[in-house]
């Protein structure tokens, strides 16, 4: 009888080895392939990743990102298409106005030979994908091109910076020769007239490349003009010069308004209205999700930005420059130290 | 008749001396004193000491509310502190207090105080508010004009220069501890005027009935005597001064008359007072949900149809169904008599009211409102004939004016009364306030409505060819068709439907409503009196009705232009003094134009033709006022109503104008002639 008890024990205890082991082959079996993403970006890993990467953590999706960072130089942009022609991934990532106007063309210019038009491409961090040709107009799409934007509108904008302090008349230095830059200053001279205030434009690069030596007497101009505040846009030169801006801000008693968030976190302007990167990578890894898991054409998938956005004031920039929030904002304005 | 024989004062010495005294002599009157001071002075302690005890309960919740304020102030202060922002430079401390102002109207101001010294300020200038403070330290807590609160800031760590004295000081307006009774003044004064209203008809009735009926009564009995005729008095039963006084009088008859050799006849007189309540209460039951009516059949008819036409469709249902049942009750009145007439319209009216406030959808509400409808055409016939069977030709205006003013009375209680009502209890319970009204006007009627009163003699049944003649008359064509028609369309589209639906979206509260909708019954009681003797002594009926049509004509277009609370109270009094202009004026022309018509065959026809032509236009009102706001919206229907109504006016006095007074007949006549 012992050793009847001791058999069945054995049995049962080679029973579940078994069960587990043939369950654990067949899952491995069974686990669907990495999605295979490139990633374009144009100065490393940014909080757009980090958001990109965590929304395919939290829902267990592996995911095999390629990185290619252009390290702010765009000529490198037909090698890495060759190289992605090569080894096609499922789905192109490109980060900012520049690389995705280069890697997917115009919506009425495109070269097959220099543009990818045969894979997905989801965009983040490219601030009017319309005015930049993007994007196709209003009622058209592109058959593979979505992607999230991270601006919040310009009038939502001009409401945050005049809840700050009054505002007539708005700065801005920006490369001339960026044209999400070109279009945003149009843009907001247009809701000057409706808002009532008046857009002092400082452009740079207008006799070739801009250098940031320009930036300090353009911000010097800006002050003797009568300017309220400086607005600082999407614009890679001058997120790439941030410092040498706000500085120059603080040298003439100007504060810095940023329409994007690192410029306001890791830099020194003052206040800003945006979207949090990490939402915006999460926005644009749902689209990835609903091309490569859900099936969904791009061209189905709309083009977006985030439906709420952060109030930041960096307060060492107020104090350096004795402009301090009202009490009102503290309520729900994020304060950064 | 007996006018001119009466004794014009058998004694004047009597009367010269109760001219001199102000204060009647005897027992009674003055215990009358004593009890009306001894009230007064009750009634006036109560209302001090629940003003004192309304006021220490709101002080507290005011002291409340001020804490929380003045405490959400501080953590916004100390938040900005912790941060590192230096108290002087502290920004837009007179932003937060406008917006806690936005919430809190009572409050007067904020400051952050240091000692003697204000640093931030907000709600009043700087100088205002140190003068309150000052105030506030040198007087009493109770006289002063405002309610300070203090509440320290426990801050001082980043800030040397802050002491510990640092605190929040708000003020709030003492007269917000009286904001109850202020804010409720309208309503307490409403209510007055009811209670006043409904006093009057109680008063009048008892000493109507007590007083007044005996004595006319009793002069008619003694004039009899005088003429060696003996009748005696019936159904005083009172053990009063009067009732003993009557008891003298019988039997000083019954003597006299047995001297004479002859038996007394016996002499009632018929309690008219009473249908005077009688119909005021029917009105009221009806008028009570006057305000609320159309939000709430729009919203109970909203799951089949569009709210707004079916709230139409249902009023118009109601008012098709008074213009139809009104005829056919004439009809049968005589039949059955006024008491049971009454008794079954304020059953139906009950069960109507009733059923409405349960209502579930379109089908069923309109069957409710059906019944009520021909609940109160059939009260409405009852009372009328009443009134006629108990009357004769020379007290006969007197007596259709007292039904009259006890119906005016309730369309100006009711939708006030019923305004207040429906913002306590909601809309339900204000319908089945109305069918109690109509339950109690069943139980009344018992004791206020004479059921031998009957109809004597049957009016003459005109011929085929006189009638046609009279609906044949041109200037009663466009009397009907330009006056009396558009007056009821207008009264009950823009007054029963659109007033109370525009008031409502436009944020009023349903007393607001009912108080504006009241303004109606007042203006038209008010001024009705003064301008029938205007018209009656000008002796020109169409020019009262053309006035009235410009008045009703130029408010509604003030009203469609200016879509507001004020400028809808200035038209809904320009309605009221145009009906009151209009109405009696159509019915006096109406027999005037139709002269030829009314003396052989009685003003019976004449007055059903003008009455069913009201009702109808009357129907017709809600029904254009809803397609009127589906298709163009509520304030371009009033437009619409108003453009309607100068439309009418200007056509009344074309073609009134145009249709020579002596041809009115002329066709009918030749017709008829041989």
């Amino acid at each position: 009888m012992t050793h009847l008890i001791h058999f069945l024990r054995i049995l049962t205890v080679l029973v579940l080895a078994v069960t587990f082991s043939t369950t654990s082959v067949l899952a491995q079996t069974n686990s669907p392939d990495p999605l295979k993403i490139a990633m374009i970006l144009w100065r490393g890993e940014t909080r757009v990743e980090n958001g990109f990467r965590g929304f395919f953590a939290d829902r267990g999706i592996p995911v095999d990102l390629q990185i290619y960072d252009v390290e702010r130089d765009l000529s490198r942009i037909p090698g890495i298409i060759a190289t992605l022609r090569k080894n096609p991934p499922d789905l192109v990532y490109t980060w900012g106005t520049g690389i995705t106007s280069n890697v997917v063309g115009k919506y009425n210019q495109v070269d097959p030979d220099k543009n990818i038009t045969d894979l997905p491409v989801v965009f983040v961090m490219v601030s009017s994908p319309w005015k930049t040709g993007i994007a196709a107009p209003p009622g058209q799409s592109r058959p593979n091109i979505t992607g999230a934007t991270h601006i919040a509108p310009l009038p939502a904008q001009i409401q945050a910076i005049r809840a700050y302090r009054p505002m007539n008349k708005l700065g801005v230095v920006y490369n001339n020769g960026e044209d999400n830059s070109v279009s945003n200053v149009e843009e907001l001279t247009a809701l000057g007239a409706e808002m009532g205030f008046d857009v002092l434009a400082a452009p740079l690069g207008q006799n070739g490349d801009p250098s940031s030596s320009d930036i300090a007497p353009a911000v010097a101009d800006l002050a003797k003009r009568g300017a309220d505040i400086l607005y600082i846009g999407p614009d890679n030169f001058i997120g790439t010069y941030r410092d040498a801006l706000t500085d120059a801000g603080f040298d003439n008693g100007l504060a810095a308004f940023s329409a994007t968030e690192l410029e306001v976190r890791d830099g020194q302007a003052m206040l800003g209205l945006v979207s949090r990167y990490e939402l915006v990578g999460r926005l644009a890894a749902s689209k990835v999700e609903d091309i490569l898991i859900n099936g969904l054409s791009p061209a189905d998938i709309p083009i977006e930005t985030l439906d709420r956005f952060s109030y930041l004031i960096r307060l060492s920039s107020a104090r350096r420059l004795e402009l301090y929030p009202p009490l009102s904002l503290l309520d729900y304005a994020e304060i950064i130290k | 008749m007996t006018q001119n024989t009466k004794p014009k004062s058998p004694l004047p010495g009597a009367a010269k001396t109760s001219h001199r005294r102000i204060v009647p002599k005897g027992t009674i009157w003055i215990l009358l004193l004593f009890s009306t001071l001894a009230l007064c002075v009750a009634l006036i302690g109560i209302s001090w000491r629940a003003a004192d005890l309304a006021r220490a309960d709101l002080q507290s919740e005011i002291r409340e509310k001020a804490e929380i304020e003045a405490r959400t102030l501080a953590e916004k202060i100390e938040h900005a502190l912790e941060l590192g922002i230096p108290l002087d430079a502290i920004v837009g401390f007179e932003d937060v207090v406008h917006q806690l102002q936005s919430g809190d109207p009572d409050l007067s101001f904020a400051a952050i105080v240091h000692g003697q010294d204000l640093l931030h300020v907000g709600g009043m200038a700087r100088d205002a508010i140190k003068q309150a403070l000052a105030s506030d330290s040198d007087a009493g807590t109770d006289t002063h004009p405002s309610i300070i609160t203090r509440v320290t800031l426990g801050h001082d760590a980043h800030n040397d220069h802050v002491e510990n004295d640092l605190a929040i000081v708000i003020g709030h307006d003492r007269a917000a501890l009286m904001r109850p009774v202020t804010d409720n003044l309208f309503d307490i004064a409403i209510i007055f005027i009811i209670t006043l209203a409904l006093s009057f008809e109680l008063v009048l009735l008892v000493l109507t009935v007590n007083v007044a009926l005996p004595a006319r009564v009793a002069r008619r009995v003694l004039t009899n005597v005088r003429e060696r005729k003996f009748t005696i008095l019936h159904g005083q039963s009172t053990r009063d001064e009067i009732g003993s006084f009557m008891e003298h009088i019988n039997t000083v008859i019954s003597r006299t008359a047995q001297k004479v050799g002859t038996r007394p006849h016996r002499e009632r007189e018929v309690k008219l007072i009473g249908v005077r309540l009688l119909a005021f209460m029917f009105v009221l039951a009806e008028e009570l949900a006057r305000p609320i009516m159309p939000a709430f059949f729009s919203q109970v008819t909203a799951p089949t149809i569009d709210g707004q036409l079916g709230a139409g469709i249902v009023m118009a249902t109601h008012l098709l169904m008074v213009a139809i049942a009104m005829p056919l009750c004439s009809l049968f009145q005589e039949r059955i008599g006024s008491l049971r007439m009454y008794l079954a319209g304020a059953l139906l009216a009950t069960i109507g009211l009733c059923g409405t406030a349960f209502a579930t959808g379109l089908w069923d509400l309109i069957l409710w409102r059906a019944l009520s409808g021909i609940g109160y055409a059939t009260t409405f016939v009852a009372c009328q004939s009443y009134v006629l069977d108990a009357t004769n030709d020379s007290n006969r205006t007197q007596g259709t004016a007292m039904m009259v003013s006890g119906i005016m009375l309730a369309d100006i209680c009711g939708p006030a009364v019923g305004g207040i009502f429906a913002g306590h209890f909601g809309d339900a319970i204000t319908f089945v306030a109305g069918a109690a009204m109509a339950c109690l006007a069943v139980a009344l009627a018992f004791f206020l409505m004479d059921n031998t009163v009957r109809g004597k003699t049957s009016p003459p049944v005109p011929t085929r060819k006189a009638f046609k003649a009279m609906l044949g008359n041109r200037r009663l064509q466009v009397l009907v068709l330009f006056a009396a028609v558009p007056a009821k369309l207008i009264l009950s589209g823009f007054l029963y439907y659109l007033t109370p639906l525009i008031l409502l979206q436009s944020g009023a509260t349903t007393a607001e409503t009912g108080r504006v909708i009241m303004l109606y019954g007042l203006v038209a009681l008010l001024t009705g009196w003064g301008v029938a003797r205007w018209t009656d002594s000008k002796q020109n009926e169409i020019r009262a009705v053309g006035i009235g049509g410009g008045l009703t004509a130029t408010g509604l277009l003030l009203a469609g232009f200016m879509p507001q609370y004020a400028t809808f109270a200035v038209a809904v009094a320009m309605l009221g003094l145009a009906q009151a202009t209009s109405i009696p004026a159509q019915l006096s022309a109406s027999l005037k134009i139709s002269a030829d018509f009314t003396r052989d065959h009685g003003s019976g026809p004449v007055l059903a033709v003008l009455r069913l032509a009201e009702r109808l236009g009357g129907a017709l009102g809600p029904l254009l006022a809803a397609g009127l706001t589906l298709w163009v919206g509520t304030d371009a229907a009033v437009l619409c109503f108003g453009a309607i109504a100068a439309v009418a006016v200007i056509f009344f006095e074309i073609m009134f104008g145009h249709v020579p007074a002596d041809q009115k007949t002329k066709p009918s006549v030749q017709e008829d002639a041989p």
